[in-house]
């Protein structure tokens, strides 16, 4: 077929440059030839050549025939040598970078297996390393602590070393459970290598007996907090984190710094998230939560002790570059702090204030609680106002109580109540009682602050019926706060929040910024209020898309996603206990404009909710 | 693997910890040291050709001042309703724990242990029925923490209940 495809010697027929036969041959040959060549009935096939040509000169190559040839163009290149590689290195060096930037996760996810080992390993050698460093140290050396640690290592039967490293870490995530908060099975559990484990499905279960028990035991309890979130055993502690499916839990050596609760939290959101539908179904079978060990291994953490000795200089750069660098911040948190240390110590003094509860809050709003009198010298918004603390930052709920009389200084009415009412109604902290001559000269109270439900339904009862000596109706109660009343409120006014976004995952639009400042506040207040009911508290925060892009859950869950984010950046600081932020997309299945065919509305639907999901302990 | 949560409850001192330790541990003490709380302990067991992993909770026996807490049997695939043979009033317990159950905790399948078989001679127990329990258990069997007697049939029989609650689990010679 050379005749047809040589594009250089184009439709004329080449010379046969074989020796030459007869010349008479030839001539026979090249008039058939030439015949063939003109005769319309080849016309197809020089239409094909001609496509041909046309197609190598242009480059435009056929997709499906590049694709059957390419990987064994590959293959035959990568035998050659180098030069296919250094041809293709920058372009995939680019992709890659492109791939991160635009999400991190899958290549994240891809590498920890691998990475994550490699560098928990690292760090144990290195501390191992260190500590026999240290113990060949010590071994010459005769300070009464090293012989002090010896002699609890013989005692203990552990290696010196080993005695030596618990004693010089300030602590030590030793293991990380992660339990199935039903059923109270393990679903999956690290240890940091080196630490000798107990067999994790009993420990598991008997955490899990524990918490049921201490929640089955103190409900009444009124103080703060949701569950039991620390158990002590000797130097050790056990870390709860509860979610709604799971709990995380960790056996912590030593003394775990504050941080590590949001290491947990973040935790048990992730496994949440990433595990939502396997912890809804669990069925028994824990195989799956193999794929929460990078979630769980973030815990191992662990911090050494600053050592006591030398190292001065060393210790005054790294103060001084902390101070620099979160000085400022944390200056801001003490001042604020400082300043409203001052009011309160301010209204204690002033002669016709009787502060009930005080509560400070340097993220959000700040509380006051109490009663005042008509004799007082200034009324309690002057005071505010005189102090250095922003009054537009207080929620004031003072009550006027024409008789009261404090003793400048304290705290207590100056007439001591001859009947102890807040004994009589066992009233918590944080309510007040007042005395005063009511009318006919007859004992009489009024209390203000803030209390649970059930204890003002109780409290209102025993008034009504009379207590002790004193006739029915004795104490005013309409002044104190019901606190699961606010909590409910609180979580219906955040529910109301909407915040709009009215473009991709961008929060920068000013309603977006305002809303989200609303919404942050009223979640703090809603975190607060639960904490004070020993309600524990689930953030779901919940992105809703328009009908009108393509892939909408992921487009909502990233909208979610951007605002947890903001939400937990405030969350250390929201002076509530511990609550769980998670996330959900609800897609387009929840407009908000239902009928709205037009591009506006159906932005108005591109849009973030929260609920609060309160559970009692 | 597949795990379980299983419960053992029970008058006091009807032998739960004891048939849990003979379970698990092949062993038996004359002993008694009541349980106060829960003790969890966990065996495995190969069921059809599927491996299993029971989790007992091993719960405190109920008697005038205690009340089993209803709360530990969250999330449980099923319970031993364990009576002693030679204490009648142990049965009664029994039925008052297994309506409570129902009622705050959900029907859960069970197997129903008539234990300390070996004590023939002391055998108190004569109510074919067993007051209406041997109808609703997915079986019932004696038992002897003592001898071993049905212990490994005991906890196969409610694994088996649990795992396929259609078949109709082995009656034993009660
Ligand atoms: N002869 C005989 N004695 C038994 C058997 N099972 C248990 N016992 C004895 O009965 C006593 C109580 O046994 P436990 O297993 O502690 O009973 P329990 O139900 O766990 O008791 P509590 O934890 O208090 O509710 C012990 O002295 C046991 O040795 C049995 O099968 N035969
Ligand atoms: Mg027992």
């Amino acid at each position: 077929m050379a005749t047809d495809a040589s594009p250089e010697s184009g439709t004329a027929p080449r010379e046969p440059d074989a020796g030459p036969p007869g010349a008479a041959d030839v001539d026979e040959a090249m008039q058939q030839l030439r015949a063939l060549l003109v005769s319309p009935a080849i016309e197809p096939e020089r239409e094909q050549v001609r496509q041909l040509r046309e197609e190598v000169r242009s480059g435009r190559v056929d997709p499906q025939q590049l694709a059957d040839v390419l990987p064994d163009a590959v293959r035959l290149s990568g035998a050659e040598g180098q030069r296919l590689a250094d041809a293709l290195s920058p372009t995939v060096d680019r992709a890659i970078e492109v791939s991160i930037e635009n999400n991190p996760q899958p290549m994240i996810d891809a590498i920890f297996p691998i990475i994550g080992p490699a560098i928990r390993k690292a760090v144990s050698d290195a501390l191992a390393k260190a500590v026999s460093g240290l113990n060949e140290t010590l071994e010459h050396s005769l300070s009464l602590q090293s012989v002090r640690w010896r002699l609890e290592a013989k005692r203990t039967g552990k290696t010196f070393a080993e005695v030596l490293m618990l004693k010089t870490l300030r602590y030590r995530v030793e293991q990380v459970f992660l339990i199935h908060a039903e059923t109270g099975l393990l679903l999956h559990h690290v240890v940091q290598p080196g630490v000798s484990a107990r067999d994790a499905d009993l420990v598991s279960g008997m955490l899990t007996a524990v918490t049921d028990f201490v929640r089955d035991s103190f409900t009444t309890a009124d103080d703060a907090g949701a569950g039991l979130q620390k158990l002590r055993v000797g130097g050790t502690s056990v870390w709860v984190e509860r979610g709604p499916h799971a709990v995380l839990a960790a056996a912590v050596r030593g003394e775990g710094p504050e941080q590590l609760r949001e290491f947990l939290e973040e935790s048990v959101e992730s496994v949440h998230q990433r595990f939502h539908d396997e912890l809804e179904h669990f069925d028994g079978d824990s195989a799956v939560f193999v794929g929460t060990e990078p979630d769980l291994a973030r815990c191992l953490r662990s911090a050494q002790m600053p050592s006591r000795s030398g190292g001065r200089l060393k210790r005054w750069l790294v103060a001084g570059l902390l101070i620099a660098g979160v000085g400022a911040v944390a200056g801001l948190g003490v001042q604020s702090h400082l300043r409203w240390r001052e009011l309160v110590r301010d209204l204690r003094g002033t002669r016709g204030f009787m502060l009930v509860d005080e509560n400070h809050n340097w993220w959000g709003r700040s509380q006051l609680t109490g009663f005042y009198s008509v004799t007082a010298p200034q009324s309690p918004g002057q005071i505010v106002t005189a102090s250095d603390v922003l009054e537009s930052e207080v929620d004031s709920d003072w009550r006027l109580f024409p008789g009261l009389e404090t003793r400048s200084g304290g705290n207590t009415p100056a007439p001591e109540a001859p009947v102890d009412v807040a004994a009589l109604l066992d009233a918590p902290e944080g309510v007040g009682f007042a005395s005063a001559a009511g009318a006919g000269g007859a004992q009489h109270w009024v209390a203000a602050g803030a209390a649970r439900g059930a204890w003002l339904e109780r409290a209102r009862q025993q008034v009504a019926a009379g207590l002790g000596s004193l006739g029915p109706g004795a104490v005013d109660l309409s002044g104190v706060t019901d606190l699961d009343a606010g909590l409910a409120a609180a979580a219906a006014a955040l529910a109301d929040v909407v915040v709009p976004v009215p473009e991709g995952v961008d929060l920068s639009a000013d309603l977006t910024r305002e809303r989200l400042a609303l919404a942050a506040r009223r979640a703090v207040d809603v975190a607060r209020l639960a904490s004070k009911t020993g309600h524990r508290l689930t953030l779901e925060v919940i992105g809703h898309t328009d009908a009108l892009g393509d892939s909408q859950a992921n487009q909502a869950l990233s909208l979610a996603q951007a605002v947890a984010a903001e939400l937990r950046a405030i969350r250390p600081a929201s002076g509530g206990g511990s609550w769980l932020i998670l996330t959900r997309a609800a897609g387009s299945s929840e407009p908000l404009v239902v009928d709205g065919v037009t591009a506006p509305e159906q932005v108005a639907n591109r849009r973030v909710t929260l609920v609060a999901r309160l559970e009692s302990r | 693997m597949k795990q379980l949560k299983i419960c053992m409850l029970g008058a006091f001192a009807v032998g739960k910890t004891s048939l849990v330790a003979r379970f698990v541990k092949s062993v038996f003490s004359e002993k008694y040291h009541s349980t106060i709380g829960v003790k969890i302990d966990k065996k495995q067991l190969s069921l059809a050709g599927q491996d299993l992993t029971l989790v007992l909770w091993d719960l405190e026996g109920e008697d005038d001042l205690v009340r089993v807490q209803m709360t530990y049997l969250r999330g449980a695939a099923g319970y031993l309703l364990v009576v002693d043979g030679t204490r009648p009033e142990t049965l009664e317990t029994a039925v008052l724990l297994r309506r409570r159950i129902e009622t705050e905790a959900g029907v859960l399948p069970f197997v129903l242990l008539l234990n300390k078989y070996d004590l023939a001679e002391r055998w108190a127990i004569n109510d074919p029925g067993l007051l209406g329990l041997r109808d609703a258990a997915a079986a019932t069997l004696n038992t002897s923490a003592k001898d071993g007697l049905n212990v490994d049939e005991a906890f196969t029989a409610l694994a088996q209940a649990v795992v396929d609650p259609g078949s109709g689990a082995a009656e034993g010679s009660a």
